[in-house]
């Protein structure tokens, strides 16, 4: 199957590198779309059909924290896989992010197999 | 918080980040004069907050950006943009700042600010107790620094 995705990082160089690994790691996308911050991420939500979401935490205008908070109390987003993809490594924010419901937690700095061990738990645990 | 020796703590997160994202291998710290931070490097910097707060932030070469920027965004990227290697700069710093801040606390959530590109003469003064380091890779040095805020 193949997925639809959008990565939400205000580094437009983080979103490439994503991208990239994404490729190397051998998961098939269909379509990956991109935003700058969770404001960005919520008007993607409302327009394309989205199967997965990555999202770092730390970003201007709405952060991750409140972007997984927005998914988590809208009917329409509960088939949403969101995996967080941060510096931020801390027990307390990984519990958090967790607990709003974000399946996965993959911390930066990573490698390709990293991150498509990380959607391949996902995956099959949420299938 | 109990004193810890940060100085290991950030070469450690420096080489981590450089090894895994940028595929550069870190050769250790330097202490010569004539490696010391120029004023045309490219400096990236940010906020943190938490128990305790400061700020962090990298400075590197030009052309040690540059060939970061190309490793890091893939081999389509042999002649990055100065924007895309400043982006580059700020990125490597937000990463090795959290990696840093995971080594001295990994329990608390600290909040870091958007990175954001300092440009020469706009550096903040310097103040006492910076913890700093700069460190010899295989594409050039990497300068980083570390500033705790005081606490009660």
């Amino acid at each position: 199957m193949a997925y639809n995705v959008l990565i939400v990082d205000d580094s437009p160089g983080m979103r490439k590198v994503i991208k990239k690994m994404l490729g190397q790691s051998g998961f098939l996308t269909e379509q990956c779309l991109e935003a700058g911050d969770g404001l960005e991420a919520l008007t993607v939500l409302a327009k394309e059909r989205v199967d997965i979401v990555f999202t770092d935490i730390n970003m201007p205008n709405m952060n991750g924290e409140e972007l997984m908070e927005r998914i988590s109390v809208t009917p329409d987003y509960q088939h949403l896989l969101v995996l967080v993809v941060s510096t931020d490594r801390s027990e307390e924010r990984m519990q958090r992010m967790l607990a709003l419901g974000a399946k996965g937690y993959v911390t930066k700095p990573f490698v390709p197999r990293t991150l498509g061990y990380a959607l391949t738990k996902m995956t099959a645990r949420c299938a | 918080m109990q004193a810890i020796d940060l100085k290991p703590l950030m070469e450690s997160a420096v080489a981590e980040v450089l090894e895994s994202m940028y595929f550069i291998s870190s050769e250790g710290e330097v202490q010569d004069e004539e490696d010391s931070v120029r004023p045309d490097w490219i400096r990236g910097e940010l906020e943190f907050a938490g128990t305790p707060g400061g700020t962090f932030g990298i400075a590197v070469p030009p052309s040690t950006a540059a060939l970061m920027a190309a490793n890091f965004l893939g081999e389509d990227e042999i002649d990055p943009t100065d924007k895309q290697t400043v982006e580059v700069v700020c990125e490597l710093t937000n990463m090795v700042c959290g990696t840093l801040l995971a080594q001295i606390d990994s329990k608390q959530a600290f909040t870091l600010s958007t990175p954001r590109h300092v440009l020469p003469g706009t550096e903040s003064p310097m103040k006492s107790g910076r913890i700093e380091g700069t460190y010899a890779t295989d594409e050039g040095l990497v300068y980083t620094w570390l500033e705790l805020q005081a606490t009660a």
